[in-house]
């Protein structure tokens, strides 16, 4: 434990860690002391004096983002000077401010504006022509800057300093013509340069693919995890009638601290992007739901010498209570199973992992193993009757292992394939077979990351169409084969993924919590 | 690209410095000593000198007015401004610089000969309204002999013909 120290804030004993600012103890007693440049995760910079609070002693007022606690120190977070101190520092904020709330994306989510309302005047004393920045300048691959919104906090240059360490952005020029800006010729292109945009406390800073789609508060939050690597990122995504809008991080120390890359924040883009798969079809053709499950559950019954030989491949972006039932499948078909993997890049040493699939761990603590080329193999050289497919995505065509090319091969030599698919575009011509399957963002369930964290991922849409869960299709499919009632609940399931995974043994599916839970038995094995 | 020996020179400041980045106002000076301003190739090749971003380099760069980012003419006319100049009429001046040069404030003459800059104070309010050409202050442009501020033609044209 760290030494400790007592002050008083606003009448109120407060212990604090020694070393810890002032801002910091006040925000975890419940306090709020306003700032813009402050941010826990970066330097401390000092530079917008909204935080400015009176310290018994001292001369004069202090910023309290980079004055340490001390023992007995009393601070006033609301006396009159320092609440004219914010008038005033808010006063000369809004001079240049072009204050176009209305056409502004950052509005209803603006510290300038939020501040304005709680520390402003309402009116101007300034008479003057506003100084004039250019807008909308194309700072990036992803990011649009507005030169006169911006406050100079320096949150995004100290962000590409010391956390992206790329280094894009300065404060160009002086005094009143000072700008956020790149070195003449670059731009500001890293594969984090999305946090810019969260950090910045304006509307200076705004995301491409996001800008001018939304509204921010007719959007509903849900805490939930990245699906695009095996990181995890803690995120929240932001939807409204069934449509994502845009995933932000959201604070984990353990996982992502406050970040997340450009890659995972776009990751809901081909959900949108890409022609769902809204009902079942039997051969290429649309059926009933029921026609279907009954088609497959034949498939894959049969009985004595009849019982198929059956091929399952896992997907590592199911969630672990899907996979558990999937267990539960191979074990009813006696099926030999694998799993494939999607690999890109390299892990880089902030968040970025190779493997773009957010579950492979919790695959692997259900027993898929075996590399799902091994699978197909037999499949494409007569070995399997029925191969049951649960991501159509092992076909495609961008696959860059050979797994793409052998899914193919193995699609066109079995009696039956059966294929779970969530889009259109990719599923095989020659499934007998294909289920509508949920996407990411209709379903609920666990992840579990490369480090063994067990995380809760959240529905915020209803599921499209005729899809249903993984889940759904497998307790219907197990229960017209004759296998039993299988749970089709996530937190039901959650109590067979333990039977079948030792280190789940003693977590509660409501103990993963909204921050994870490591779980012991680590998944990862290169 | 700066000549061996300024390198040379730079690369002797950074190292005797705690912090490498510290030499970057010494370094732009030589830069601009021997090139006339600082180019963008001579800022990315002192940022990987220093071991920080270009950004930082055109931070430092773009925030003093005395270093130039851009090529000026071989000569560049300071025009001070200050209140003493004001007062004995760096208006009418510079207004006549602008016209004998055919160019606006902050340009260069076509020629690139001549760079048309308003200065701050240059500490000559002695003989205001003053002008300053690379080292020197040429002084007296005006003709007060009657009591009223009129530009001596005579002696703009003298300097101007100086300026080749």
């Amino acid at each position: 434990m760290a030494e400790t120290v007592t002050l008083t804030i606003d009448d109120r004993q407060i212990t604090a860690p020694k070393e810890m600012v002032v801002i910091e103890a006040a925000r975890r007693a419940g306090i709020e002391i306003p700032y813009y440049c402050y941010h826990p995760y970066l330097s401390i910079a000092g530079n917008c004096r909204m935080c400015l609070v009176e310290i018994e002693k001292a001369p004069k007022l202090q910023i309290a983002c980079s004055i340490e606690v001390t023992e007995g120190m009393v601070v006033h977070t609301g006396s009159k000077n320092v609440l004219d101190a914010r008038a005033g520092v808010m006063e000369l904020l809004l001079i240049n401010h072009p204050l176009d709330c209305p056409i502004c994306d950052q509005a209803g989510e603006c510290r300038l504006q939020e501040y304005s309302l709680a520390h402003g005047s309402g009116t101007s004393r300034f008479e003057h022509e506003k100084h004039h920045g250019r807008k909308n300048v194309d700072l990036g691959r992803h990011i649009v800057f507005d030169e006169e919104r911006c406050i100079k906090c320096t949150r995004c240059v100290r962000f590409c300093d010391e956390v992206s360490k790329t280094g894009e952005l300065a404060l160009l020029n002086r005094g009143d013509e000072t700008i956020i800006g790149v070195f003449p010729g670059h731009r500001l292109d890293n594969a984090y340069s999305g946090n810019t945009v969260d950090i910045c406390p304006v509307g200076a800073l705004t995301l491409k693919e996001f800008r001018f789609r939304s509204r921010v508060w007719f959007l509903e939050q849900t805490p939930s995890i990245c699906p695009g690597c095996a990181r995890g990122c803690n995120v929240t995504v932001w939807a409204r009638e069934d449509r994502i809008y845009r995933f932000t991080p959201r604070e984990n120390p353990e996982v992502n601290k406050v970040w997340m890359c450009d890659e995972g924040r776009l990751s809901y883009l081909p959900l949108v992007a890409r022609e769902r798969l809204l009902e079942p079809l039997m051969d290429g053709e649309p059926v009933r739901l029921q026609d279907a499950v009954d088609r497959a559950a034949n498939l894959l019954g049969g009985v004595g010498e009849r019982a198929p030989r059956v091929g399952v491949v896992a997907s590592p972006r199911a969630t672990l209570e899907d996979l558990a039932l999937l267990r539960r499948l191979c074990e009813a078909t006696s099926a030999t199973d694998g799993i494939p993997r999607f690999e890109r890049g390299e892990d880089d040493d902030l968040l970025i992992r190779k493997d773009k699939t957010p579950n492979l761990a919790g695959a692997r603590l259900l027993g898929f193993e075996r590399p799902a080329a091994e699978v197909l193999r037999e499949a494409a050289e007569g070995k399997i009757d029925v191969l049951y497919v649960m991501d159509e995505d092992l076909f495609s065509p961008a696959a860059d292992s050979d797994e793409g090319d052998l899914a193919r091969r193995a699609a066109r030599k079995v009696r039956a394939l059966i294929v779970h698919a969530s889009f259109r575009d990719r599923v095989p011509s020659q499934a007998a077979v294909v289920l509508p399957a949920a996407v990411y963002g209709e379903y609920e369930g666990t992840y579990i990351n490369f480090e063994g964290r067990a995380q809760r991922v959240r529905a915020s849409m209803r599921r499209a169409g005729r899809s249903r869960t993984h889940l759904a299709i497998l307790s219907a499919v197990a229960q017209r084969a004759g296998w039993g009632e299988w749970a089709r609940e996530p937190s039901d399931v959650w109590k067979e993924a333990q039977a079948l995974a030792a280190p789940l043994s003693g977590i509660g599916y409501d103990d993963v919590g909204t921050d994870g839970v490591m779980i012991t038995g680590k998944g990862e094995s290169g | 690209m700066i000549s061996e020996k300024t390198q040379k020179k730079i690369e002797s400041i950074a190292s005797k410095l705690p912090q490498r980045a510290a030499a970057m106002l010494s370094a732009l000076r030589l830069i601009q000593d021997e090139i006339g301003h600082v180019p963008p190739e001579e800022r990315e090749w002192l940022a990987g000198k220093l071991g920080v971003s270009p950004a930082a380099v055109e931070a430092v760069l773009s925030f003093y007015t005395l270093f130039r980012r851009e090529p000026e003419g071989k000569y560049t006319i300071w025009v001070c401004s200050t209140l003493p100049c004001a007062l004995r009429g760096c208006e009418l001046l510079m207004d006549h610089l602008r016209h004998a040069l055919g160019i606006r404030e902050g340009e260069t003459s076509p020629d690139r000969r001549i760079t048309l800059k308003r200065a701050e104070c240059l500490g000559g309010c002695d003989r205001a309204p003053v002008v300053q050409v690379g080292e020197d202050y040429h002084d007296v442009l005006l003709d007060l002999s009657l009591g009223t501020a009129k530009v001596s033609f005579e002696r703009v044209e003298a300097l101007l013909e100086k300026l080749t």
